[in-house]
């Protein structure tokens, strides 16, 4: 513990030192404890040559003649054949960006399995779930089980 | 959480879409209308992003495929009697009278802009979107590779027309997605309506225009078009963009009540020169009309830009059977290279004229 603090008083010296000098800023690293890759999580990384774009649109010769409305993002990983789908606005621009999203999140679940960000978020709902049933249970006995599976999953803010 | 009555149901609307637009659009459409007046007339529950994301979640976690936000946005005990009644008539005036969808939600996303519309102005067709999208990404990379101007005197931003604005769309589009400094866009257009809406949508999506835009009311068919033009900028145009109207009057009597009860027909329809005269049956003559401006404007002279390699006319087609006229009359006017554009369905979407061969 002191060691770490002394290596941080040291680092912070030297960075004032050089800020004071002019000197380039040395890049240092220390040891940190308790780092968030514990649960062995790796980042996912995606490319963006590997992202196959594809616009749906339901008809074929529109332009002036037609103004339905809809737009429908296609992207597909091609190392992992992973496909999303996304139709949710009537932005281009926006049914891209949620469609980017949800490929991370499916390439991190892939990856990652339990480690990974939804992998996290589901055992907490789980746990959450689980200590409610427990602490019902302990005030009211077993018939508190029946009230507590009605609650929906979520109705508590994250 | 008040209880709705029993007749404020969702059910009947959905089936009154479905009978218009088919059981997924009619799903689509009713979930923006709902999110839209949950938007503009209030939205007092607040669980609304949570509750689809986490149910997103669990299922991507179950290996189920992921659903849209329909079970969050269709969430019926949510909305008051003054939304219920909002929705009863959005739903009547989209089956019963054909009114379309952007001008019931007042809006289309174009870019990263919001283009407001209303009735009789063209609403942004996403074939539009994709080909002002795509010259955009082109200009903009142009711009980047450009050789570094002397300093004290940067380099001078291209002039660009927008014809046949209507609402702005393209102008503004481009304006958005333009890097800052890079042009200098004027969006014109016969209709003093279609100008007060891309004035107001100027405005509107302020924050994201990068570069500046002005609009005027000019009649492209008039006989001082092109001095007016030039008055305008008299240090000459670089470019003319536009998406002017091609329908043929064949077509336009077979187009959906959609369409053709709501939107302006001179927006659609090529109009005659002259009043007297007859329409054009092919739909190119205003194509035609574009390249000689663009001619008597001296787009298509060599050296003129700093960069030969940008198209100098930019054109909107109505699919292969304008691309050869288009192309003959841009060839005619002294365009010395012409390129085709297809859209994501494959059909010839654009056509772009160079100066250099």
């Amino acid at each position: 513990m002191a060691a770490a603090l002394w290596h941080r008083a040291r680092i912070g010296v030297l960075c004032s030192a050089s800020r004071l000098l002019n000197l380039p800023r040395l890049a240092v690293r220390l040891p940190v404890r308790g780092a968030a890759t514990d649960s062995g999580a790796s980042p996912v990384v995606v490319r963006d040559e590997d992202i196959d774009e594809k616009h749906v649109r339901g008809w074929g010769n529109g332009g002036q003649k037609l103004n339905k409305t809809s737009s429908c993002v296609q992207l597909t990983h091609r190392p992992t054949g992973t496909m999303v789908v996304c139709q949710d606005t009537r932005s281009l621009h926006q049914n891209r960006k949620i469609a980017m999203k949800r490929l991370r999140e499916k390439l991190d679940l892939q990856q990652n399995g339990a480690a990974s960000k939804i992998g996290k978020q589901v055992a907490k709902l789980r746990a959450r779930k689980h200590k409610r049933r427990q602490r019902a249970r302990k005030k009211y006995g077993s018939a508190a089980d029946a009230a507590a599976d009605d609650e929906p999953c979520g109705t508590e803010p994250t | 959480m008040p209880r709705s009555p029993a007749n404020n149901t969702l059910a009947p609307l959905l089936r009154q879409l479905a009978g218009k637009l088919g059981d997924r659009q009619a799903a689509s459409e009713l979930r923006w209308m709902a999110a839209h007046v949950r938007k503009t007339l209030g939205d007092t529950a607040a669980r609304t992003e949570h509750s689809g994301a986490q149910y997103r979640r669990a299922r991507l976690w179950r290996d189920q495929p992921a659903p849209s936000t329909e079970e969050a946005d269709l969430d019926a005990r949510r909305f008051s009697s003054v939304q219920w009644a909002w929705l009863r008539q959005a739903v009547a005036d989209r089956v019963e009278k054909h009114k379309p969808l952007q001008y019931i939600l007042g809006s289309q996303p174009f870019g990263k802009t919001e283009i407001g519309v209303r009735s009789p102005v063209l609403i942004p067709r996403p074939e539009t979107e994709e080909w002002v999208l795509r010259l955009a990404e082109s200009l903009a990379a142009h711009h980047a590779a450009r050789p570094p101007p002397p300093p004290g005197a940067p380099s001078p931003p291209l002039s660009i027309l927008d014809a046949c604005t209507g609402s702005g769309c393209v102008a503004l589009g481009l304006a958005s997605e333009l890097p800052p400094g890079a042009a200098r866009i004027a969006g014109v257009d016969v209709s003093a309506d279609a100008l007060a809406l891309a004035l107001s949508n100027q405005t509107r999506n302020a924050a994201v225009l990068n570069n500046e835009v002005e609009f005027h009311q000019i009649d492209l068919l008039a006989a001082d078009t092109a001095s007016r033009l030039e008055a305008l900028r008299p240090g000459g145009w670089d470019m003319i963009v536009a998406n002017p109207p091609y329908v043929t009057p064949a077509e336009y009597r077979g187009l959906d009540a959609d369409v053709r009860d709501w939107e302006d027909v001179r927006a659609l329809v090529p109009m005659p020169l002259r009043v007297a005269d007859e329409l054009d049956p092919s739909g190119v003559s205003f194509i035609e009309r574009l390249a000689v401006l663009a001619r008597a404007l001296r787009l298509a002279r060599e050296g003129a830009l700093a960069s030969p390699a940008l198209p100098r006319l930019v054109v909107e087609i109505g699919g292969a059977k304008q691309t050869e006229p288009a192309r003959q009359a841009m060839h005619d006017n002294g365009f010395g290279r012409t390129e085709v554009w297809k859209d994501m369905a494959g059909t010839d979407r654009a056509v772009l004229g160079y100066a250099e061969k």
